[in-house]
This record gives structure tokens, C-alpha cells and sequence, in this order.
């Protein structure tokens, strides 16, 4: 019931505040359109000059809307520099070079994606060219031994019939030029937006929750209310209740502009079902509003609050899955699980880019799940604090 | 009743109160005064459960503190306003009215709200209320739910004099449902208690009705007292 009355008077007091709902529904917003024009659009014309290059490869980059220009003999970086062309590609002795800005690793995604796929194609190609040789060759070997064999008495034949093996072998399934870029998860028209939106959703709905829940508790404990309401018969656990589920019902609401701002506005492509997304992503809001709630003990100001960011929520982007937890530092991978955006964010992408059903993410959830359990228990202990009961 | 047995506390190294014993009699106004940091508030807060006493045993009603049950007898105003202040002063009341289960009447509401005088402002929002206003509306929260105790910390500091006999009035007039406890370091404000007692060097150095401690110690008024205690030292 107490419970039932916390949450009405957090209600009243978010919705008479314009600035946090400001916070909690504009700012993401703003912060996701932003990015998905930021980043470039991956059907944006990519130049590469060639010099010397196999005339098979330059078809595969105009195959693959590149703006191809063969040159002979230039200087790639002053060439480059001039803004001639987005790259240069070189062959000699069969060695390639690529030469590049690299001023801006995103820019360049394109150039060196398009570039080692024309390479690589024109590579397996010759491979294919090279097996269908060796093939031969051992065809003709084993009509060799055949023939040997046929002049050993009959009893010493071997039960022995190479012959058809070696001709399966020879249709290796690899026609030429049929080698096409197979994309697991998505398509080439995939840019670095579709990739970091997922987890982006994610951070956004874990940052802002945990600093608005983080600032009103803080709030509560500085003006003393929290005390008086504690000098009242209320259970602790009822007014941590209180509190997670009034700033859930925001949480939750900034949960569903989020997704479905990505979703309908921006044209994120989802390939699981967006219930999930919802799943994750208010699970997360209920660890976020957990730990902003209990780190606001620890603190006098909101600018002592500010400071977590840089602990806190910064670290988290890291292992949120944009980067490969692999290859981190092997002290670093062992940071990972204690991070709620690291479950978060790769259960996010496993649904949003695998498509990955409920059943394949539980393991996920059920770790935020767990992280909830533990800092509402934390909450509860924190507040005797002010009461011994 | 409330019973104080032999209690001490101490923050670390600094001992606050040091086995205070005291008995708080019924319906009656009984005032705890003394200097700023001599551990009125934290007397207090062992009173309510919100700090935990070192030693000793307090009881209320024969119940041992802490007990959260206990609260619902208690009504408490700390020292410092503690309101929501983007509420309005309705609101503010109604919300803890609810923390104590209590389904109160609009016609309850309304008295108190008049007893205190802030009936016309119902529907501001705490933050544009004057200081005084938020003393007076602090004291409608403490006894909305019609408490058998009241502790009140330093309730008069603040405000003007008016509002402070307005108030004195009413505290003399909730005496007839509820025992009073209150702390005050402003000397004339003792000498309305019915019962007072003189903190001192962690201590109660000193008990009784206004007028019977002016007499022991032969004074005119209560800062002599204190004058007096210090030295005896
Ligand atoms: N939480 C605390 N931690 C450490 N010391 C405290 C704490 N609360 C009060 N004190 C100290 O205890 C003493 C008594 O404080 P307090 O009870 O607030 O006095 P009063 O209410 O009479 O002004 C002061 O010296 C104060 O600094
Ligand atoms: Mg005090």
C-alpha cells in the first residue's frame, strides 16, 4: 500500500519536472538522430586509383560500384593528398598495396572493405585455377598407376579404384567468378550505425535512468525526507520498492521511445522480435535505476554523482560489445561479467543482428535479472543508515 | 512512557551522551535544553531508532527501541524542514498521512490545516512557502496521524515571535492526547516546559519543572543555571 503512494508522489514529481522528462525523452532521441547522420552512409561513391593492376580485379571493384581510375605512374600520398581519389591500389610482383588517408578510420571502412574483396576474389580465383591444374595433374598420375596395374598378375591387383575419387574432387563446388561476399549477420549495406545502435539503445536507456534515479535519491537524502519518511512505520523494502517502480514506470516509458524511435524513425533493422529488445532493455533500466540508487549513498552532491560517469557508466561502453572482449587484455575479459551493459549490449546484438529467439538470450537476462535481486538487497541494507529497523 | 536507561553513545572517539538515565512523563511538555552539540539530536535520533545507542536500554510503552511498529505512536520533526517541495502543502500532508496507513477524512485534513493556519496556501507548492510556513506545515505532518508521542527537534528555531507563541499554544494544546519531548537551545523558550532537563558535558546535569530548578539552584533564570554548572566544574 506505502508502496502503492511512493510511487504516485514520484509520478507527480517527474511530471511537474520539465527538465527530466526533457532529459529522459529528448536527449536520447536527440543523441541517436545525431549519430545516425554522423555516420557515413555506406552507398556514398568510393574513388580508387589503380596503378598496374590485373584487369580482373578492376572489374570486380566497378562490379562493386567502385569509381575505378588507372594510372600509371603517381606518388599515392601527394596524389592522394590532392583529393584525387579515396585510395590507391598497387601490384608488384604480386604484392598489393593499398594506400590510404587514414585520417579517418570510419571514411575509410569502404575503400578497404571493396578493395581487399577485389583482391581476395581475383586470389581464390587463381587458387581455383591452381586445384583445377593440380587435378589434372593427379588425374593423369592415377590413369599412370592404372596402367601399371594392369600389367601386375590378377591375383595381386589391389581392390583399388582411384580413378572416381580424384574426378569428384575436381568440381570443387568453386566456379569462377562466382565468389561472392556471404555477410553472416545483415548485408553490405550495413553501416557502423546499424552495428552500434543496438548497443547504443542500450547505454542510453542504462545511462539516463541511472542518473535520474541516481540525482532524486540524492535529492531525498539531502533535503531529509528520506529520514522523516523513514520516521514513519514504512518498511524499507517497501520504499525501495516505492522507488523502483515509479522511476521504472518512466524507465520503462523511455524504454519504448527509444526502440521504437530506432526502430520506425531511424530504420533500424531488427532481425529478432522487438518483445525482446523490450525485455532486455527493461531489465537494464531496473539494474540502472538499482545502482543509481544505491551509489547516491555514497555521495553529497549531484556533482559527486557526475563523477561516477567516468567510473561507472564509461568502462561499461567498452564491454558493451562494440569492441571484441577476446581480445582484450586477458585481466580485462575477466572485468566483462560484472558488467551489466556487457550482458546487455550482446544480447542486444544477438537479437538485433542474429535474430536470436528468447530461449537463446536467458542466459543474459537472467544475469541482469540477478543484478537487480542483488542491488535492491544492497538498497534495503543501505537505508539502515537512517533507521535500525 | 518513555523510559531511558543508562545510555551512551559515541561517534568513534567522542563520547556524545555518557549513561543518561530518564523517565518522560506523560502528557507533559518536557524539554531537553542545552548548548548547540551537546548531543540533543542525537538523544533523539536513539529515541527513534534512527542511531543505534552504544549502551543502556530505551523503551516506549515497555517496547524496546528499535521497533518500527513503535513508529506509528511517534510523530517526529527532525531538525531541519524535511518536506518535498515540489509538492504542495496538501500533498506534502496527505503523502505521510499514508505512511501511517492512516485513511484520514478530508474533514481531518481540513482541521489540521486550519489549526496551523495554512488553509489559503493549501495548493502552493512547498517551495514558494516562507520559512515560518514550512515550520507550521512540518508541525501539521507530526501529528496528523494523532500520535501518543510527539519529539520534536528544535521546532521553534527560526521563526518570528508571533508564529512562536502561535505555536507554544499549540503544543500546550496537543498535551491533553499526547506526552510532548522536545530540544531547544534558546534558554526562554524552557521556562514554558512543564518538565525540562539541562544537558551538560554528555549529561543531564540537572531535572524538574522550570521552577523547581531555579529554586535548587537559587537563580533567577535558566542561563544562570547553566552558568552555575559550569562552575561547579
Ligand atoms: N553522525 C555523526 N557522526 C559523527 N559525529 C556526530 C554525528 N552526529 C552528531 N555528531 C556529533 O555529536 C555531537 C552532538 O551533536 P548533536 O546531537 O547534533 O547536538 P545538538 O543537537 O545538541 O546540537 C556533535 O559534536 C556532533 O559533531
Ligand atoms: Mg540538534
Amino acid at each position: 500500500m506505502r508502496t502503492l503512494f511512493i510511487i504516485k508522489r514520484i509520478c507527480k514529481q517527474v511530471l511537474r519536472d520539465k527538465r527530466t522528462l526533457a532529459l529522459l525523452f529528448l536527449a536520447p532521441i536527440f543523441v541517436i538522430t545525431l549519430l545516425n547522420y554522423i555516420f557515413p552512409d555506406p552507398d556514398d561513391e568510393v574513388t580508387i586509383a589503380t596503378v598496374h593492376v590485373d584487369p580482373d580485379i578492376i572489374s570486380v571493384l566497378e562490379e562493386n560500384q567502385v569509381i575505378v581510375q588507372e594510372e600509371t605512374d603517381i606518388d599515392p600520398k601527394a596524389y592522394l593528398e590532392a583529393g584525387h581519389a579515396n585510395g590507391v591500389l598497387e601490384e608488384k610482383d604480386g604484392e598489393w598495396t593499398l594506400t590510404i588517408v587514414n585520417d579517418n578510420p570510419i571514411n575509410e571502412g569502404p575503400i578497404l572493405q571493396k578493395s581487399t574483396q577485389a583482391v581476395m576474389e581475383h586470389n581464390i580465383n587463381e587458387l581455383v585455377d591452381h586445384i583445377d591444374e593440380a587435378v589434372t595433374k593427379m588425374n593423369e598420375f592415377s590413369a599412370g598407376i592404372e596402367d601399371v596395374l594392369t600389367q601386375l598378375p590378377p591375383e595381386m591387383q589391389p581392390d583399388l579404384d582411384t580413378a572416381p575419387d580424384l574426378q569428384t574432387d575436381t568440381e570443387l563446388g568453386i566456379e569462377e567468378e562466382a565468389l561472392t561476399v556471404d555477410y553472416v549477420y545483415g548485408d553490405d549495406r550495413y553501416s557502423f550505425f546499424n552495428i552500434i545502435n543496438p548497443i547504443l539503445v542500450s547505454f542510453f536507456v542504462f545511462f539516463f535512468v541511472f542518473l535520474i534515479a541516481g540525482m532524486a535519491m540524492l535529492k531525498e537524502r539531502s533535503s531529509g525526507t528520506l529520514e522523516k519518511l523513514l520516521s514513519t512505520p514504512i518498511r524499507k523494502s517497501e520504499l525501495v520498492f516505492g522507488y523502483l517502480f515509479g522511476y521504472g514506470i518512466f524507465a520503462v516509458l523511455q524504454t519504448a521511445v527509444i526502440i521504437l524511435f530506432s526502430i520506425y524513425i531511424l530504420d533500424m533493422e531488427v532481425a529478432g522480435s522487438i518483445i525482446d529488445m523490450f525485455i532486455i532493455n527493461i531489465l537494464l533500466s531496473f539494474v540502472a535505476l538499482g545502482l543509481g540508487l544505491l551509489l547516491s549513498t555514497f555521495v553529497r552532491s549531484e556533482f559527486q554523482m557526475m563523477q561516477f560517469i567516468p567510473l561507472i557508466i564509461v568502462p561499461q561502453i567498452f564491454f558493451s560489445g562494440m569492441l571484441k572482449i577476446e581480445s582484450m587484455e586477458e585481466w580485462l575479459q575477466w572485468l566483462a561479467p560484472f558488467m551489466p551493459l556487457y550482458h546487455a549490449g550482446n544480447a542486444m546484438l544477438d537479437v538485433v543482428l542474429k535474430g536470436f529467439q528468447l530461449s537463446e538470450i536467458t542466459a543474459s537476462l537472467l544475469i541482469l535479472v540477478l543484478f537487480i535481486v542483488i542491488f535492491v538487497t544492497l538498497n534495503i541494507l543501505g537505508l539502515r543508515r537512517y533507521r535500525k529497523v | 512512557m518513555i523510559h531511558l536507561k543508562n545510555i551512551s553513545k559515541r561517534f568513534g572517539k567522542q563520547t556524545v551522551l555518557h549513561d543518561i538515565s530518564v523517565e518522560i512523563a506523560p502528557n507533559q511538555i518536557t524539554g531537553l535544553l542545552g548548548p548547540s552539540g551537546s548531543g540533543k539530536t542525537t538523544l533523539i535520533k536513539c529515541l527513534m531508532g534512527m542511531e543505534k545507542y552504544d549502551a543502556g536500554l530505551i523503551t516506549i510503552n515497555d517496547v524496546t527501541v528499535p521497533n518500527r511498529k513503535l513508529l506509528n505512536k511517534i510523530g517526529y520533526m527532525a531538525q531541519s524542514d524535511s518536506l518535498y517541495h515540489d509538492l504542495t502543502g496538501k500533498e506534502n500532508i496527505e503523502l505521510f498521512a499514508h505512511m501511517y496507513g492512516k485513511r484520514i477524512s478530508k474533514k481531518h485534513t481540513q482541521a489540521i490545516l486550519d489549526l496551523v493556519q495554512l488553509d489559503q496556501d493549501k495548493h502552493k507548492l512547498v517551495e514558494h512557502y516562507s520559512g515560518g510556513m514550512k515550520r507550521r506545515l512540518s508541525l501539521a505532518i507530526t501529528f496528523i496521524h494523532q500520535p501518543e508521542f510527539l519529539i520534536l527537534d528544535e521546532p521553534t528555531v527560526g521563526i518570528d515571535p508571533v508564529l512562536k507563541m502561535n505555536i507554544w499554544e499549540q503544543l500546550h494544546a496537543l498535551k491533553e492526547s499526547s506526552t510532548l519531548f522536545i530540544t531547544t537551545h534558546i534558554m526562554d523558550e524552557a521556562m514554558k516546559c512543564d518538565q525540562l532537563l539541562l544537558m551538560k558535558n554528555q549529561r543531564i546535569a540537572a531535572s524538574g519543572s522550570p521552577q523547581e530548578i531555579l529554586e535548587t539552584y537559587g537563580v533567577s533564570d535558566i542561563d544562570q543555571v547553566f552558568l552555575k554548572l559550569e562552575g561547579e566544574k
